[in-house]
């Protein structure tokens, strides 16, 4: 009995395998993301695996200290000095501070046998460390510097009271890729620079034909007994194996991030479903209602709906799967073809059966809503005219008390989670009213749709009477706009939340940076001589610019404990210094006897604005505090204090800082350290920490839109869809418009810009819950973020989200042309 | 014995000032085996009371027996039954469902009930209406003629107490038409099958055996055609 009415629903379906596409094509393409996510992963992990290694092939054996203390001097004697050992490499990393320690230009010192198979480095040019304070650069870190074979580097330990060593450049050498800048040396090199003696862990080469399982029988038994050092041994093989699994698990924690965005996307898609269906149900309402005429029970329409809701999104589920996984079995080759390597996916046919089985389910889970509401039809629909079936009824009162009860949640909770801010619980909260204001704005669209147009759609009236005929044609269906607005909403909510939290962070780390590098270069000179003679020299070049000087010494703050440095500038000299904010008091203010603090020294110092403190060192300065800054002092030191209460503290040097002009950084870094030679001094590019952290704010925006991009993608499916199955049924009133003289052309633009604003209208939607929530976000997280509105970029969403679902909605535009003036009459 | 009987109903749309009263007090008794043609001008109550005696819409007052079966106060569910195992409809327009072949279309009420199809009505059925090579063809392959007749014979399949037809010959050329009301008035004669038209078309209306005239919501008169010849 049902199977009848089933086959009814389903011979639709079949006739017109098109129309099921188009109805499942959101479900396709989140099927098609989320098997692609997990083919994505298969690759990276497997290609993670085939080819990460940071142990050598080489290693036989690797004795290492677990946690606590490193291996001690006598424990590695112990290792080298074993019978059957051809060679031991210690490895450890230590990294330092070059040049002057406020210059920030980092250094891991790593250390290496330079040569042989327990090597991981090559030697370019020079020779490799022979003696202690001696180093190899990494090709990378030596162009970076500006260091040559034959120079010398200065460098600090964190020890701020420590002195630099100092150590001779012998050659430079090519070693594996990382972020940081790299030099090596040999392990007791490294070990006697930084200070530290003994290694967290020696990699052991074994003489041929050597007994390794009673090499580590023999160091279990005397090696691992110390309690200060955990000392494990385990051969090479099992060491690169857990390396890589080591890395595998970081992998784990970026894909359970995307993970999350995919599955927001998949809520977009469900989402897109649910309203597909319950437009193409309301086209079928007049058979529906012939089909409760004669007969047919409630529940087996619904039934039949929701089975045809799963066999949909079965196929497109099947169809997005497969074709996600031709494009995983052609990355490797696509790969390939730019010079990497990718370890292919395989066909994981267990992932592939349950995101299709998935796909059937979340689809027959979205087409219970509307097949409820279809079902319920009454059965005089079937003699009624077509005409009357498109007005939409208005928003009923169950639907208007849920909505402003949701709507009464999402405020209750949002005011109790604003008393709960910096707690732990925080965003989770944030998450809820996330949540249910999402929910209100469901049961709500259709009222708001409106009114947002009244104000969205002023400017496309202006434009006339095709402006005028989309803005009525949006307004005349607002629960179907609403249903498909919603959803773009829902991708420019997150679109603009992220945009106002990358903007809030970039303004955060401007002014860090303002602090930490306020120039692109710096000479930091030991002795005073001839400084002044350079800088005028620097002053003379056009490539350089606001050449200003500064001194610099340390002072301790009260308690003697805590060591900053505090540095003598005009504040108002550079333009990234003038950038520089007070938390509180006034940067100008600053005079003789008075002192601006970083927030780091007020806090070891317990001051505030006004109180009067004494910054120690081989002298002493009694200073007032007229203003604290928001983060670092100039260059990163604790105290802004005027030259004469500077010289008080003694022991100062003297450095200038310049931007430059013209020309290329280089071009000007190698002119800088010409003209700065006579001083002895040493040149530190600020710069290029400041374009690091530029590029990783960057670069976190740009994964971001990315993973995004996807709920965008899946709306503005939704729109295209939307738009062609609107225009489907519509074909008398195109045909109408038509016979009333409106051209091919117009009525194409009329059915675009009906699409765009769908866009417009989520987009708007969008914005003014995501930039709310962002600020919300920003607060709990009490990272002292300022909050931005940045309009440019909002504007641009906006305005990019209206013209892709315009574009959107022009295929099916095409069609709504095609109809012939002649249709307005037909009935039927 | 009545095959539907209406007494004293009142079907009242909108409340208070704004109350038309469709139906005001009708009453009517629909013999077995007999044609009756309902007529009256544009809102008189005529597609009103049809929709009421048929089970599709809900009446404000009054009662309605369809055989032994009281429509009135009937849940949603049980009144789709009737519908499925008492009535047979034919519409003037939107009569068949598009996807399905003839053949599917008239045992489609058969099918939804989760009933056998009777073979031999259904072959006599469509024997009697010259069907029987279009079976297989989608209604967009036949004419507005066989489309008729497909939905006269999906109507008759069911043997239902009753057939509503709601003007079967609104969309129709005049021959067609006059076949359509001949297999109707067969039907009934042959088949003993009770048939209640409502039409505004005093052709139309002459192939029944009794007009009922209605006008603002009241039944103003009731004539019997005896003599239409057999």
């Amino acid at each position: 009995m049902t199977a009848s009415v089933l086959r009814t629903q389903l011979s639709g379906v079949s006739r017109r395998p098109g129309r099921l596409l188009t109805t499942g094509l959101s479900v396709l393409v989140a099927a098609f993301v989320v098997f692609g996510t997990v083919l994505a992963y298969v690759i990276v992990t497997r290609t993670t695996l085939d080819t990460f290694s940071e142990t050598p092939e080489a290693v036989s054996l690797v004795v290492y200290a677990a946690g606590g203390e490193p291996l001690n001097p006598e424990q590695v004697a112990e290792v080298r000095g074993t019978a059957g050992v051809r060679q031991a490499a210690g490895r450890v990393t230590a990294t330092f501070t070059v040049g002057d320690a406020s210059s920030g230009n980092e250094l891991e010192l790593i250390a290496d046998p330079g040569s042989g198979p327990l090597s991981r480095i090559t030697l370019l040019s020079g020779g490799y460390p022979r003696s202690d304070r001696e180093i190899a650069m990494d090709r990378r870190a030596a162009a970076r510097l500006g260091t040559t074979v034959g120079g010398t580097l200065r460098l600090h330990t964190g020890d701020r009271s420590g002195k630099p060593v100092t150590v001779t450049v012998t050659g430079v050498v090519d070693g594996p890729r990382d972020a940081a800048e790299r030099a090596y040396a040999h392990d007791e090199a490294v070990a006697r620079i930084s200070g530290n003696p003994g290694f967290p862990r020696v990699d052991v080469l074994a003489a041929d034909g050597a007994d390794v399982q009673s090499m580590m029988n023999g160091w279990s038994e005397r090696l691992l007994h110390d309690p200060r050092a955990y000392i494990s041994v385990t051969t090479g093989e099992a060491m690169r194996v857990r390396e890589a699994h080591d890395a595998v698990r970081q992998l784990d924690q970026v894909f359970a991030l995307v993970a999350m965005f995919v599955a927001i996307a998949v809520v977009a898609a469900a989402l897109v479903a649910t309203s597909t269906f319950r437009i193409v149900f309301a086209q079928r309402l007049r058979q529906l209602a012939l089909l409760r005429t004669i007969g047919a029970q409630r529940n087996q329409l619904i039934l039949a709906l929701a089975v045809e809701g799963a066999v949909t999104g079965l196929v497109t589920g099947a169809v997005g799967v497969v074709l996600a996984q031709l494009a995983g079995l052609a990355a490797p080759a696509v790969a390939a073809a730019s010079g990497r390597t990718l370890t292919g996916p395989g066909v994981p046919l267990v992932a592939a059966v349950a995101v299709v089985a998935g796909a059937g389910l979340l689809t027959a889970g979205a087409v219970l809503a509307p097949a409820f509401a279809a079902a319920g039809v009454a059965p005089l629909q079937a003699l009624r005219a077509a005409s009357t079936l498109a007005a939409e009824r208005g928003v009923a009162a169950p639907r208007l008390v849920a909505g402003l009860l949701l709507v009464a949640a999402t405020g209750g909770l949002g005011w109790r989670t604003a008393g709960r801010m910096g707690s732990s619980d925080a965003l989770i909260h944030l998450v809820g009213v996330g949540a249910l204001g999402f929910g209100a704005l469901i049961v709500l669209g259709p009222v708001l749709i409106r009114p947002i147009l009244a104000v969205a759609g002023w400017p496309l009236r202006r434009l006339g009477s095709t402006g005028n005929l989309a803005v009525s044609g949006i307004g005349g269906t607002p629960r179907r706009a609403a249903a498909v607005s919603v959803v773009v909403a829902l991708g420019v909510t997150m679109l603009a939340g992220t945009v106002v939290g990358i903007s809030s962070l970039r303004l955060w780390t401007d002014r860090e940076m303002a602090a930490r590098t306020p120039a692109d270069l710096a000479m930091f000179a030991e002795s005073p001589d001839g400084l002044d003679e350079v800088m005028a020299g620097v002053r003379a070049d056009p490539r350089f610019r606001d050449v200003t000087p500064f001194r610099m010494a340390d002072f301790t703050a009260l308690s003697g404990n805590f060591s900053h440095g505090a540095i003598a500038i005009d504040m108002a000299a550079m333009p990234a210094l003038r950038r520089l904010e007070a938390a509180t008091g006034n940067i100008a203010a600053l005079g003789p006897g008075t002192v601006i603090l970083s927030a780091v020294a007020a806090s070891d110092f317990g001051a505030r604005v006004g109180d009067v403190v004494t910054l120690r060192s081989d002298g002493a300065a009694r200073v007032e505090v007229v203003a604290i800054l928001t983060g670092d002092a100039p260059l990163r030191m604790g105290a802004v204090l005027t030259s004469a209460d500077l010289d008080a503290l003694g022991n100062s040097s003297a450095g200038f800082l310049a931007d430059v002009a013209t020309g290329t950084r280089n071009e000007a870094l190698a002119e800088f350290r010409r003209l700065s030679g006579p001083a002895g001094a040493e040149v530190a590019v600020l710069a290029d920490e400041r374009d690091k952290a530029d590029g990783e704010v960057s670069s976190l925006f740009a994964a971001a839109l990315g993973l995004l991009g996807l709920t965008v993608l899946i709306a503005v499916v939704g729109v295209g869809t939307t738009t062609g199955l609107s225009v489907l049924e519509r074909t008398q009133e195109f045909g109408l418009a038509r016979a009333l003289g409106l051209t091919r052309a117009r009525l194409r633009m009329m059915v675009g810009l009906e699409a765009g604003l769908y866009g417009l209208i989520g987009a708007v939607l969008g914005v003014v819950l995501g930039v709310p929530m962002a600020w919300l976000t920003l607060e709990s997280l009490r990272l002292d973020l300022p909050l931005t509105f940045p309009v440019g970029w909002l504007t641009t969403i906006v305005v990019a989200i209206a013209g892709i679902t315009v574009l959107a909605g022009l295929l099916p535009a095409r069609r709504a042309a095609r109809v012939s003036p002649v249709a307005a009459l037909a009935i039927d | 014995m009545a095959a539907v009987t209406a007494t004293d109903l009142v079907k009242v749309y909108g409340t208070g000032d704004r109350a038309v009263r469709a139906l005001d007090g009708v009453s009517a008794t629909f013999a077995r085996g007999r044609f009756t043609a309902i007529m009256g001008p544009s809102g008189s109550g005529k597609s009103t009371f049809m929709h009421c005696l048929a089970g599709l819409d809900t009446v404000t007052s009054g009662r309605i027996t369809i055989g032994d079966t009281e429509l009135t106060g009937l849940s949603d569910k049980a009144l789709t039954a009737v519908r499925r195992d008492q009535i047979g409809f034919v519409f003037q327009a939107f009569n068949l469902l598009p996807q399905l072949t003839a053949r599917q279309n008239i045992t489609l009420p058969a099918e939804l009930a989760g009933r056998a199809v009777d073979r031999d009505l259904f072959d006599h059925v469509v024997g009697v209406l010259g069907i029987g090579d279009r079976l297989g063809h989608r209604p967009c392959e036949l004419s507005g003629g066989q489309q008729q007749r497909v939905a006269l014979a999906r109507a008759l399949s069911t043997r239902p107490e009753v057939i509503f037809a709601d003007e079967p010959t609104g969309n129709l050329d005049s021959r067609s038409g006059a076949e359509v009301l001949g297999f109707l008035r067969d039907s009934v004669h042959r088949l003993g099958q009770t048939v209640v038209m409502v039409t505004h078309d005093p052709d139309a209306a002459g192939y029944a055996d009794r007009v009922l005239t209605l006008a603002d919501g009241r039944i103003v008169k009731d004539t019997a055609l005896q003599d239409i010849a057999r």
